[in-house]
């Protein structure tokens, strides 16, 4: 039976098992093949004996019914639902909570993109992961319902507008796999793909350190202003001079104002990394002492892009730099 | 009288068909050529495919049909309660806006409708909004014409033959799933239209889905209700015999028209919990879809099995609408049900049910039925071909979908990516051959002389 069933043409069926969770599924879809198989057989096989086999017979009479027969017959059906249900339960709770310590991608979804962020934030539209770790996606979508598909992992998860939709994996095999939406979300929902990249751990964190190095092949102001973007910075400061929670960036670098307590200042390198190491020492006239304290996050090579992308956007920058 | 109505609502389904079928054939073509056609037309084709064989043929087709000429030949009355005209006259005015959408401005939603997405689409959803809404109205009145010719008659219902039971069952579901669907519709129109009411606003995805479905499930994938009534009845005409059990196939029916409204969200993403508890209530659908067979298998082991194209009709439902009905054991499951939603398994599942089981169904009562309603015979060995043609094209045709579904090719892409084209070939010759069974059974119908003469004869 199982021969004949030929076992290696069926798993021909599948994208390759780059996970225990798709080994499993695997194993239970072929589980539920084979029982459903049974089932078919069974049931038009009979129908079919009955329509040939029965050409030319006289009628049986009689509205008797085997009371025995259809019992079983209905158990039968109720146990391979159950079985069919049943089947990798295991395996389904197993994706339902991700385990401690999983190494966490954001996901964004938009029309027709990807956007993968990792923990320290860097950025990438092909899903780059380390083999044997697991990982959790915590996916977000910008505008309409879309659904993260990985074949290779057997991974399906519909990432619906305003909430934050999760699926994690432990991908074991180091290749380069398909990944694209599986929901229809507009003309070019078709073109919504890209790759996942698996990686050994050691690898990745090669990879992750040499592609996450903002500094490489950028000029220091534009490194600013991703650090600005990446900070959450615009939350409070704009660069258009517009006021918002703390003074605007424009014309900021080399001019000169005053503090709460009436002392000028000018803006230079040294009260720039002042101000963001240790805000609210000095906090310039009309604005509340309220930002956090940025020591140990952004170290001094940072601030210094920050200063010189602030100097790109002031009139009076060589004033600072006097 | 009777007659005279149902073959206009024959010709009108007929012609959905076959337009629902032209969009399909144009959309492997396009999809086949590369990027001769664009996306966003693709895309439009992709829409109306759905919309027009879901709302315009497969919800109606056996009612309108069967109920206004076997119902009353079932009941022993002369005539319907009501005479269904205007129910016919919503039907066409409603499909000929949907028709005029697409011509003003086609729209692209895909024929669920998910919001967001479908609340910036530009196309004309407003004039198909209308149209649709007629056509819900219209099966509202069939389903209330059908429940009152039912109760007026003297037949008590668990004397009534099996395609008078599913119709009236089905009824309630026409009736209450086509006003809610309804409902529904103007929401959506609203929220797309003016941006107000529940459906407005960028969260409204699961609220929508969860309403879309509760009316659609009923309708639709238990449209198999009516079609399992036809087959039950085809097969103890087969036989010449009252069918095994049928007592116990008229409870699972009505057991089964229950359990419509409450399984509707085996469609939807809503998380584990809400999944588990759809999946378990799907393992409720074990017990009467069991006892449906077993009554069929026990009827035709009993008696000579007469052989004319309607027994093969009735075999290719059981082959086709059984790969179907097993299909949703995987799906079913969670883990599997989840890696394979919006995949090409589900679109041949819903083939496999539809097609498979809809269609089918209704071949087989044409076939079964035909001398009966017109007088008129048909040519048996042509309709042996053509049955035979239209299992293997409709197998052909939709089980490679199965394999594209578990490599993992979602729905609605039209660039086969590498290492699919195989497959997408064979479906394709499938589709061919599929089309050419179902051109040989037309023209048989078409063609079929009058018998008054000869008299009956097997």
């Amino acid at each position: 039976m199982l021969n004949f069933l030929a076992l290696e043409s069926i798993s021909s069926w599948f994208p390759p098992e780059a996970s225990y969770q798709a080994f499993w599924m695997d194993k239970a879809f072929l589980g539920i093949l084979m029982a459903a198989v049974f089932a078919f057989v069974l049931v038009v096989g009979l129908a079919i004996t009955f329509v040939i086999g029965n050409r030319g017979k006289v009628a049986i009479e009689g509205q008797g019914v085997n009371q025995l027969a259809r019992g079983l017959w209905v158990l039968g059906a109720i146990l391979l639902y159950y079985f069919a249900f049943s089947s990798n339960f295991c395996g389904f709770m197993d994706t339902t909570q991700a385990p401690y310590g999983a190494y966490e991608i954001d996901v964004t979804a938009s029309q027709w993109d990807w956007e993968f962020t990792y923990p320290g934030g860097h950025v990438t539209d092909t899903l780059h992961v380390a083999i044997d770790r697991p990982i959790r996606l915590n996916m977000q979508t910008e505008d309409v319902v879309h659904s993260l598909l990985i074949p290779a992992l057997r991974v399906n998860q519909a990432i619906i507008p305003g909430k934050i939709s999760r699926t994690w994996f432990q991908a074991d095999m180091i290749d380069t796999f398909m990944l694209r939406s599986s929901k229809y979300s507009g003309e070019k929902y078709a073109d919504m793909h890209t790759a996942m990249i698996t990686h050994s751990p050691a690898v990745f964190t090669e990879w992750l350190e040499a592609a996450g190095d903002i500094f490489a092949g950028r000029t220091l102001s534009e490194v600013g202003e991703i650090l600005y973007t990446r900070h959450g910075c615009a939350a409070c400061h704009s660069f258009d001079g517009s006021k918002r929670v703390g003074p605007s960036f424009l014309d900021m670098y080399g001019n000169t104002f005053d503090t709460k307590e009436g002392v000028a200042v000018t803006v230079d390198d040294a009260y720039i990394k002042e101000s963001i190491l240790k805000p609210n020492v000095s906090v310039i006239d009309g604005f509340d002492p309220v930002m956090t304290p940025y020591e140990g996050i952004l170290d001094d090579r940072e601030i210094e892009a920050l200063t010189e992308w602030f100097k790109s956007m002031s009139s009076f920058a060589d004033q600072g730099e006097k | 009288m009777n007659n005279n109505i149902a073959f206009k609502y024959l010709g009108l389904t007929a012609a959905m068909f076959l337009l629902g079928g032209l969009l399909a054939a144009f959309m492997k073509m396009g999809a086949g050529s590369g990027d001769s056609t664009s996306h966003a037309v693709l895309n439009q084709m992709l829409t109306y495919h759905g919309v027009v064989m879901s709302f315009l043929f497969l919800i109606p087709v056996i009612p309108t049909f069967f109920g206004f000429t076997m119902l009353p030949k079932q009941l022993k009355i002369e005539k319907m309660c009501c005479n269904g005209k205007p129910g016919f006259t919503l039907y066409s005015v409603g499909s000929l806006l949907v028709i005029v959408s697409a011509m003003k401005f086609a729209v692209s939603t895909g024929w669920t409708f998910t919001p967001p997405y479908s609340l910036i689409d530009g196309g004309a959803l407003a004039t198909m909004s209308v149209g649709l809404v007629l056509v819900a109205l219209s099966w509202a009145m069939t389903g209330m014409n059908f429940i009152k010719t039912v109760h007026k008659s003297e037949v008590g219902f668990f004397d009534m033959p099996m395609l008078s039971v599913s119709l009236y069952l089905n009824s309630y579901l026409m009736l209450i799933g086509g006003l809610i669907f309804s409902v529904v519709i103007v929401l959506l129109s609203l929220a797309n239209a003016f941006g107000i009411g529940p459906f407005a606003g960028q969260f409204s995805t699961t609220l929508m889905q969860n309403s879309f479905w509760f009316a659609v499930t009923p309708l639709l994938f238990f449209a198999l209700i009516p079609a399992v009534g036809i087959i039950s009845d085809v097969i103890a005409g087969l036989t010449n015999r009252t069918l095994v059990s049928k007592k116990s196939v008229t409870w699972s029916l009505a057991a089964l028209a229950v359990l419509s409204f409450a399984s509707w969200g085996t469609h939807i993403d809503q998380g584990k919990t809400l999944g588990f508890v759809f999946s378990a209530m799907g393992l409720l659908t074990a017990v009467p879809i069991a006892l449906i067979t077993y009554s069929w298998i026990a009827t035709l082991s009993r008696g000579e099995v007469s052989c004319q194209p309607a027994t093969r009709f009735t075999v290719a439902f059981l082959v086709s609408c059984g790969i179907g009905i097993l299909s949703t054991l995987f799906t079913n499951n969670m883990s599997i049900g989840s890696y394979l939603s919006s995949t090409m398994f589900t679109t041949a599942q819903i083939h496999y049910l539809m097609v498979g089981g809809v269609v089918t169904s209704v071949l087989a009562g044409l076939h079964f039925w035909w001398t009966d309603i017109t007088g008129k015979e048909i040519r048996v060995s042509l309709g042996k071909l053509s049955g035979f043609l239209y299992l293997v094209g409709l197998n052909i045709s939709f089980f490679p979908q199965i394999i594209m579904g578990t490599k993992g090719l979602p729905q609605g892409l039209h660039t086969i990516p590498v290492g699919f084209e195989t497959l997408n070939w064979v479906s394709s010759l499938g589709f061919i051959v599929l089309s050419l069974g179902l051109l040989l059974i037309v023209y048989n119908f078409i063609t079929s002389t009058d018998t008054m003469s000869s008299g009956h004869s097997d």
